[in-house]
């Protein structure tokens, strides 16, 4: 393995330096003709989301995210919850949505409980919205019964998590998994302003 | 008044329930030691190459569940131990009774096991031997597995400060639908996990098919904010190499399916610095090492984000292959064309 790596480095070096053209100018570069395009969006579910789903025991999970402040669908979360949902239909029929937003902040810590009124409030309507848009994916059937809606703006409650509800199960998951709270110091997996929208087939 | 033959009937009634109370608690304190006698037995002789031992075994009836405490496994040959489980719970899927199957589910907490080196040496157990400590310990099947807080030493390998073994630490996983049919046949399984870095977690989320021989199995794995100069150890060691700082982000995925492997591994490399104003260099190598790779760095380095990155695309059938073209091409678009993306990809899946 050390020789691959050291055959590695020299190629590079002595790619680069027998170059004799000069590096051609892309013009869709940008201001500063030295740095490459930046990266575009990451366009599957985060590995939390995918652990989440295979704990439910599905593969049919997608994420997105909403702008901040703003409940309303964007083009690009449209998209994917219309590819989730098409998916689904060539599998099977739908026994349960789960649908699991974030305010704009990070989920509440185990001290604060509950994230402000502001922030429940836009939580919930970004899950109310994504099942106004999931009802319409399925106009021959009524999935309305079977959508789930968690939000991440308050921790479960006293009673959800003595019966061990879902709503208590999947957050526990995700703290689990590694999402941070309102206190976390690393907050490389937040979730602010994002959804996570899964479907478990009937077996 | 009640007449007498009432009361006698009451009294015989009280002493009926009261023997039958008596009987339920003598079992209750009695059964545990029989049966913890019984498999003991049973787990001392299964197996050619080794032995395991429960210490203590609890019944917890209201739930219908059932517990090992201080779970210890032995190599017969030298008496090296290799397992050593705090608690096994071992508990009726409830979920699963409501619709009509009996099947169990199972928590290890602290559970510790040593990978031996020689483990190729050992006599594989008898399928019958197999099947017999199975059904002992777990007589029904089991639909979830979880573990708690577990640990895998590599006893081949040594750490990175050379006295103690290499260790995965903080290992916690789960596996569900253990029990596939033919209309759900993928079991699914995550893993968190800790390799030398206490603030990077390795998170692993796969699928397996059971059912299809040979075996059919997918994974997606991932790794952010490794640091890289606590690898100085063993780079140092074993290429002579060390990083002064740097993050590493890791994206893989891997799928088998009829014996074959095929994935990729997607390296981000951040804020890399592998030679120091006033480094000590152990001899000619190790600066040339070190002045190759901090030159391949400032090539590939793509400006604003000072990252190198790239992804290594493989394939294994009886032999590994590695594709070093599109690997080094990567490389380039990262660092002058395109940059690449964080994440998985979701190129491979398990359908």
């Amino acid at each position: 393995m050390k020789n691959n790596f050291a055959l590695f480095l020299s190629v590079l070096v002595i790619s680069y330096a027998c170059s004799s053209r000069p590096p051609k100018k892309n013009p869709e570069l940008g201001k500063n003709a030295e740095t490459a395009k930046v990266a575009p969006p990451v366009s599957t579910p985060s590995m939390e989301a995918k652990q989440l789903a295979n704990e439910q025991e599905t593969s049919l999970v997608t994420e997105f995210d909403f702008k901040k402040g703003s409940e309303t669908l964007t083009t690009t979360s449209k998209k994917r919850l219309e590819e989730l949902s098409k998916e689904a239909l060539k599998k099977g029929k739908i026994e349960v949505i789960k649908v699991i937003t974030w305010a704009d902040q990070d989920y509440p810590s185990p001290k604060k409980k509950a994230l402000s009124a502001e922030q429940v409030a836009l939580a919930n309507n970004r899950n109310t919205e994504i099942k106004n848009y999931l009802k319409k994916m399925y106009p021959n059937q009524d999935v309305s019964g079977k959508i789930e809606l968690i939000s991440m703006a308050e921790r479960p409650s006293f009673y959800n998590k003595l019966i061990s509800s879902d709503d208590a199960r999947i957050k526990r998951s995700l703290e689990t998994n590694g999402i941070p709270h309102s206190d976390s110091k690393d907050k490389t997996a937040g979730k602010k302003s994002k959804s996570i929208v899964l479907i478990k087939l009937k077996q | 008044m009640r007449p007498q033959g009432a009361k006698r009937s009451v009294s015989k009634k009280w002493i009926i329930l009261t023997i039958i109370l008596l009987l339920l608690i003598m079992l209750r304190l009695i059964l545990p030691g029989v049966i913890l006698k019984k498999t003991n037995k049973i787990l001392a002789a299964f197996s050619p190459n080794y032995s395991l031992h429960i210490d203590d075994l609890r019944l917890h009836i209201f739930r219908g569940a059932y517990s090992f405490h201080g779970i210890t496994g032995l190599m017969k040959e030298d008496q090296k131990k290799f397992l050593e489980v705090d608690t096994i719970d071992v508990s009726l899927a409830w979920r699963d009774l409501f619709k009509g199957q009996m099947n169990t589910d199972i928590v290890a907490d602290g559970a510790r096991f040593l990978l031996i080196k020689d483990i190729k040496k050992l006599k594989i157990p008898k399928k019958e031997e197999k099947e017999t400590a199975r059904s002992k310990l777990f007589p029904l099947k089991i639909e979830r597995f979880d573990l708690h807080d577990g640990s895998i030493t590599l006893e081949g390998y040594e750490a990175l400060d050379e006295k103690t073994h290499f260790t995965i630490n903080d290992i916690n996983g789960r596996m569900t639908n253990l029990v596939p049919d033919d209309k759900n046949a993928l079991s699914y399984f995550n893993l968190t996990a800790k390799i030398v870095d206490p603030d990077a977690t390795l998170k692993v989320a796969g699928s397996l098919n059971s059912k299809a021989s040979p075996l059919k199995w997918d994974f997606d794995a991932e790794m952010r904010n490794f640091h890289l100069n606590l690898m100085n150890p063993y780079f140092k060691k074993h290429m002579p190499l060390s990083f002064t700082k740097g993050t590493l982000d890791l994206y893989s995925e891997v799928i088998s399916e009829d014996g074959k492997m095929k994935g990729y591994v997607k390296p981000f490399i951040r804020e890399l610095d592998v030679v120091a104003n006033k480094e000590h260099f152990k001899n000619a190598k190790h600066f040339g090492f070190e002045l190759i790779s901090a030159l391949g760095n400032l090539i590939l380095r793509e400006k604003k984000t000072k990252s190198v990155a790239t992804k290594m695309d493989f394939t294994f059938d009886k032999k590994f292959k590695l594709n070093t073209g599109k690997t080094l091409s990567k490389a380039i678009q990262h660092g002058f064309e395109q940059q690449l993306s964080p994440g998985i990809e979701d190129q491979y899946k398990l359908e």
